[in-house]
C-alpha cells in the first residue's frame, strides 16, 4: 500500500526559521555569555535583567570593611541557602574587615581581596568565576555569589542547604530483614548513604549534568576495581548524547540506557535501597542516581534479578532459596493461571481430574458469560481496583476495598454473574503478582497476562505454548548493555545459575557473578583457597 | 513506523475473524462421562454412558448435587451409536474423563473384534481406562446400580478393584492398554475381572466375582476366586498385599475352625522360566518368593516357635502353590495361555516357537509345570504370643 506523503506545509517552514534577534529570550541568552565586568553596577544591572521576575532571587548590596569601604553584592536564591551561615560566616567578617586602602596599589588591591577572602571566610567550598552564566548556574544551584566592585571575578561560596525529606524506609520496597534505610530526593544524601557502606576510594561517583533547563545532577556509581571499563564508558556515552530539556526522574533515562527502546520488558532494575545498590555494585554493575528522585537504576539487568529480593542475602540460605523458588513459581502463576484456567474450561476439560471437573461444572452452572469473557472482566476489575487503590487519598481507601471485595466479588458471585472458581483464580493471580519484588517487572507480567489470556481464549493450550515460546524468544533476544537478558539461564552458566534459582551460601560464594570483562572476580579469599595457594 | 502501526491494525482486524480452535466448548455445555458400557444387542451395537449430571445450584450457595444418568445409544456401529445419543441429550459428553469401560457378556462371547477397533481408534478413550466384564447382566444394568457412598458405579468399580488388591489380593486391574496388547500379541491371551450384580436386602449391589478368560477373540470361561488368586500371584512383577488362610490340620477347606490361621502376604514375586528339554518338550519352572506376617490365629497354641513358624511357612507356601496350580490347570483346561508363556518361549527360543505356534493352545494345555513357593514370615504385629484363654 502506498503512503501519501504530505507536502511540507507552511507552519513547518516557520519552525525552522530562527526567531528574531531582538526577542528578549534571545537577547538574554546572548547576555549570559558575557564576562563579568570590573564595575559592580554593570554586573548587577546585567544580573538584574537575567533574574527578572525571579521573585526568590536575593541581591544584597553592602560595603566591605568598617572604616574604608568597598562596594560589594551578594546574590543567592532564597530557600536554597543556609541563611545563618551566610550571615555569620560571610557577611559579618566582611563587614568588619579592617584595612588601609590608601596604601594599596591597584595590583595589591586585588591581592588583598584574595587574601582576605582566603583568610576571613571560614566556608568549606570557595571558587572564583568570571562569566555571568557561571554566576547564574551557581546561584540556581543554591550557592551564594559574592561580587566585589573593581574585581573582575566573582566568588562562589558553597552554602547549599534546603529542606529535604529525611531518610525513611522505602515504602514500595518493604523488607523484613536487613537495612531499612531508603533513598530520598536529595542526591547528596543518597551518595552519602552509598559511600558510608563502601568506604573505599575505588568506589567512584561520576557526576554529570543533564537537561538544558533542569540541569539535573546525574551520577554514575561503580567500583573501579570491579566494574568493566567498557560498561562504564558505554553508560557515559549513552548519557552524554541525551539532549533534553529536563530530567525529572530516573525513569527518564531508562529509554536512553536500555538497548531495546520499544519493548514491554522491564530492562533496568530500580531500587530505593542503598544496601541493594551496593550489592549490585559489588557484582560489577553500575548504578545511576538522579537528583530529585529516590529511585536508583541498576544496569546491566538480567531478568532473574527481578525475582531476587535484597533480603535473600541476609537470611538463612535455605529459607532464602525456598522463597526464591516460590517467587519463580509465583511469577508463572501470575503470568499464566487465568489463561490456563480458561484453556482448561473451554478446550481441555479432559485434562483435569473428574472430581475437579464436577466441582467446576457445578460452580459454573448458569454463569451467563463464556469463561474467557468472565476472566477478562474480572481481571480488568482487579486491575482497576488496584490502580484506584494506588491513586486514592488514604481516607477513602477502606471504602474502595469494601466495594471491591464485598460488592464486586461476593455480590457478583451471588448474582450468578461470575463463577466462584474464576474469582478464586483471579484473586490467587493477584496475590501471586504481588510476590514479584520489582514493581516494573510486575507491571510487565500484568500486561503480558492479558495477552496470554487472549491466546488461551482463542487457541487453548496451543496458544499458551505459542505465547510462551514467543515470550521466551523475545526475552532471549534482548540484552541489557550487552549482557543477555536471560543470563545466566540463556546463555547457560552453571556456576552462576546456582545463585539465581537458589541463594548460594556465602561460604561457597567465593566468585562474583561473571560479567563481561569484569576486572576482579574474587569475592572472598576463603580459608581453603588460602591453604591451596 | 506508521506502516508498522497500519500493519498491526490490519492484522488485529483480520484476527478478529478467527474463531479459534474447532473444539472450543464451554464447560457448562459439557457433561462428564464416568464410564462406558459396550455391548451388542442382536445385530445392533449398543453403547452406554454413565454421565455425571449436575443439577442447578441449590439456594443459598453450596455445591450442586450431582445425579447419575445412564444414556444408551444403539446403531450398527459404536461411533454411530454414540452420536445417536446427541439426538436426545443436550450436552457434549467428555469421554476422556471416564475411568471405566464395561464390556457386555454378549459382545465378549460373540467376538471382541466388534469393539476393539472402536476403543483403540477413538482418541477420547484413554488407554489407562480400566476394563471390566459385566457378567450376567448388561453394562447398562451395572452402570445403574447405586454404590453409596460413591455417586457413580463406574468410579466405585475403580476404587473397589484398587482397594481389594492391597487388602484381599484376588483380582488384578486390567487397563485397556494391557488388554489390547495381550489381545494382539501371539502367545498370550487377555483376561478381564468380572462384575456381577448381587441382591442384598432387596438392594442391588455390585461385586467383583471371577475373571473372564478369553481365547481366539471370545470369552471361553471364567476363573473362580481361588484361581483368580493364583492368576494374580503368577503375574510377573512384585505384588503387594493379599491374605492366605491355612489350617494347621493341613486341610484348608474343611479343617477345624480353631486351627485356622490367617497369613498376610506383604509382597510376592513370581518368576516363570521355560526349560527346553533335549527331547523338544518344554517345561515351565515357576519360582514364587513371598514375605508376610501372621495376621490372625484362633488356637491357643503358641505359633511363634521355630518349629511352628517353619510349619506355618510351609503351609502357606503350600496354599499359594495350590492356588497357582489350580489357575494353571483351569487355563490349560480352557486352552487359553493367560500367563503369556507362549510369548516367553517365542522370545527365548524363536525357532521352537515357529513349530509350536500353529497349534499353541494344544501345546499349552500339555505343558508340564513345576512350581516352587517360598513364603517367609516376617512379623506378628502387636501381640507375640496368642491371647491366653482363661480358666
Amino acid at each position: 500500500m502506498r503512503y501519501i506523503n504530505r507536502k511540507p506545509s507552511a507552519p513547518h517552514q516557520d519552525r525552522q526559521s530562527s526567531p528574531k534577534p531582538d526577542h528578549p529570550v534571545r537577547a538574554r541568552t546572548a547576555l549570559r555569555q558575557n564576562d563579568l565586568s570590573e564595575q559592580l553596577d554593570d554586573n548587577l544591572q546585567n544580573l538584574k535583567e537575567l533574574l527578572e521576575k525571579c521573585s526568590d532571587a536575593v541581591t544584597r548590596e553592602f560595603l566591605i570593611g568598617s572604616e574604608v569601604t568597598v562596594k560589594a553584592a551578594m546574590l543567592y536564591f532564597d530557600g536554597m541557602i543556609d541563611r545563618q551561615e551566610i550571615e555569620e560566616h560571610l557577611l559579618r567578617p566582611l563587614l568588619r574587615l579592617k584595612a588601609e586602602p590608601e596604601s594599596l596599589t591597584e595590583e595589591s588591591r586585588a591581592h588583598f581581596i584574595e587574601l582576605s577572602i582566603q583568610q576571613l571566610l571560614p566556608m568549606g567550598e570557595i571558587k572564583t568565576l568570571s562569566t555571568l552564566e557561571a554566576v547564574c548556574d551557581h546561584i540556581t544551584a543554591g550557592d551564594t555569589v559574592l561580587l566585589i566592585d573593581g574585581h573582575k571575578q566573582g566568588i562562589v561560596v558553597g552554602t547549599r542547604s534546603w529542606q529535604g525529606r529525611s531518610i525513611n524506609s522505602p515504602e514500595n520496597e518493604s523488607t523484613i530483614w536487613g537495612p531499612k534505610e531508603g533513598f530520598t530526593e536529595t542526591l547528596r544524601f543518597n551518595t552519602a548513604q552509598l559511600r558510608r557502606r563502601l568506604k573505599s576510594t575505588d568506589f567512584k561517583i561520576e557526576a554529570m549534568s543533564i537537561g538544558r533547563i533542569s540541569k539535573t545532577n546525574v551520577v554514575v556509581c561503580y567500583i573501579e576495581d570491579i566494574a568493566s571499563e567498557s560498561l562504564i564508558s558505554e553508560i557515559r556515552r549513552r548519557l552524554e548524547i541525551i539532549d533534553i530539556d529536563a530530567i525529572l526522574d530516573t525513569g527518564y533515562l531508562e529509554e536512553y540506557i536500555s538497548d531495546e527502546k520499544f519493548s514491554i520488558m522491564a530492562q533496568v532494575e530500580y531500587t530505593e535501597k542503598p544496601d541493594r545498590i551496593c550489592g549490585h555494585l559489588l557484582e560489577g554493575r553500575a548504578a545511576i542516581l538522579v537528583d530529585g528522585s529516590p529511585m536508583a537504576m541498576v544496569v546491566p539487568t538480567s531478568f532473574p534479578q527481578f525475582l531476587n529480593a535484597g533480603e535473600d542475602y541476609y537470611q538463612n540460605f535455605i529459607a532464602a532459596s525456598l522463597l526464591r523458588v516460590g517467587r519463580f513459581i509465583a511469577f508463572f502463576i501470575a503470568l499464566l493461571l487465568p489463561s490456563v484456567y480458561v484453556a482448561v474450561v473451554t478446550y481441555h476439560q479432559e485434562m483435569i481430574p473428574l472430581s475437579l471437573y464436577l466441582t467446576l461444572v457445578a460452580a459454573r452452572q448458569g454463569v451467563p458469560f463464556p469463561a474467557a469473557i468472565e476472566a477478562l472482566m474480572l481481571e480488568l476489575t482487579f486491575e482497576l481496583l488496584r490502580e484506584a487503590g494506588l491513586r486514592l487519598p488514604r481516607a477513602i481507601g477502606p471504602a474502595v476495598s469494601i466495594v471491591g471485595a464485598l460488592i464486586i466479588g461476593d455480590a457478583a458471585v451471588q448474582a450468578g454473574l461470575v463463577g466462584t472458581p474464576m474469582v478464586v483464580v483471579v484473586a490467587f493471580t493477584g496475590i501471586a503478582s504481588f510476590v514479584t519484588p520489582s514493581y516494573n517487572a510486575g507491571l510487565m507480567v500484568r500486561i503480558l497476562r492479558f495477552g496470554m489470556l487472549l491466546l488461551a481464549a482463542t487457541l487453548g493450550f496451543f496458544g499458551i505454548i505459542m505465547g510462551l515460546l514467543i515470550l521466551a524468544a523475545r526475552m532471549a533476544s534482548l540484552s541489557s548493555l550487552g549482557q543477555p537478558y536471560l543470563s545466566p539461564i540463556a546463555p547457560f552458566n552453571l556456576a552462576q545459575i546456582s545463585d539465581i534459582l537458589i541463594r548460594r551460601p556465602w561460604s561457597l560464594n567465593s566468585k562474583r557473578p561473571y560479567q563481561e570483562s569484569m576486572k576482579n572476580q574474587a569475592r572472598q579469599n576463603l580459608p581453603r583457597d588460602r591453604e591451596e595457594s | 513506523m506508521r506502516k508498522i502501526i497500519l500493519m498491526g491494525l490490519i492484522l488485529s482486524l483480520l484476527s478478529s475473524g478467527l474463531t479459534g480452535c474447532y473444539n472450543r466448548v464451554e464447560m457448562d455445555d459439557t457433561v462428564a462421562v464416568t464410564g462406558f458400557g459396550i455391548d451388542v444387542d442382536g445385530e445392533q451395537k449398543v453403547i452406554h454412558f454413565q454421565v455425571a449430571s449436575p443439577s442447578s445450584k441449590p439456594e443459598g450457595g453450596g455445591t450442586a448435587k450431582v445425579e447419575t444418568v445412564v444414556l444408551k445409544g444403539k446403531a450398527p456401529g459404536y461411533a454411530q451409536a454414540a452420536r445417536e445419543i446427541t439426538l436426545r441429550f443436550p450436552r457434549t459428553p467428555v469421554w476422556s474423563l471416564a475411568t471405566t469401560i464395561l464390556l457386555g457378556e454378549q459382545v465378549a462371547r460373540k467376538d471382541l473384534d466388534l469393539m476393539m477397533d472402536f476403543v483403540s481408534r477413538n482418541r477420547f478413550i484413554r488407554p489407562n481406562m480400566l476394563l471390566f466384564l459385566a457378567a450376567g447382566a448388561t453394562p447398562e444394568e451395572v452402570l445403574q446400580v447405586k454404590t453409596p457412598p460413591e455417586n457413580y458405579s463406574a468410579l466405585a468399580l475403580v476404587k473397589i478393584i484398587r482397594g481389594q488388591e492391597s487388602q484381599s489380593g484376588i483380582y488384578l486391574p486390567v487397563t485397556l492398554r494391557d488388554f489390547r496388547t495381550k489381545y494382539v500379541t501371539a502367545g498370550i491371551e487377555p483376561v478381564l475381572p468380572q462384575v456381577k450384580i448381587e441382591e442384598a436386602d432387596g438392594e442391588k449391589i455390585l461385586r467383583l466375582q471371577g475373571v473372564a478368560v478369553f481365547r481366539d477373540r471370545r470369552m471361553v470361561g471364567e476363573l473362580n476366586e481361588k484361581e483368580s488368586r493364583g492368576l494374580r500371584i503368577l503375574d510377573p512383577g512384585e505384588k503387594r498385599g493379599g491374605l492366605v488362610t491355612v489350617n494347621l490340620s493341613g486341610d484348608t477347606e474343611t479343617g477345624p475352625l480353631e486351627d485356622m490361621v490367617t497369613m498376610e502376604i506383604i509382597r510376592s514375586r513370581a518368576r516363570c522360566t521355560p526349560s527346553f528339554n533335549p527331547d523338544g518338550t518344554v517345561e515351565i519352572l515357576i519360582d514364587i518368593e513371598a514375605d508376610g506376617n501372621l495376621y490372625e490365629q484362633t488356637s491357643a497354641e503358641n505359633l511363634q516357635t521355630t518349629a511352628n513358624l517353619a510349619r506355618l511357612e510351609q503351609l502357606t507356601s503350600q496354599s499359594i502353590k495350590e492356588n497357582a496350580l489350580a489357575c494353571i490347570h483351569k487355563a490349560q483346561l480352557l486352552g487359553s495361555d493367560i500367563f503369556g508363556w507362549g510369548a516367553m518361549i517365542s522370545r527365548q527360543n524363536p525357532a521352537l516357537w515357529q513349530q509350536l505356534k500353529a497349534d499353541w493352545p494344544a501345546h499349552f494345555s500339555d505343558l508340564q509345570v513345576q512350581a516352587e513357593v517360598n513364603y517367609s514370615v516376617r512379623r506378628t504385629y502387636l501381640i507375640e504370643a496368642p491371647v491366653p484363654i482363661k480358666n
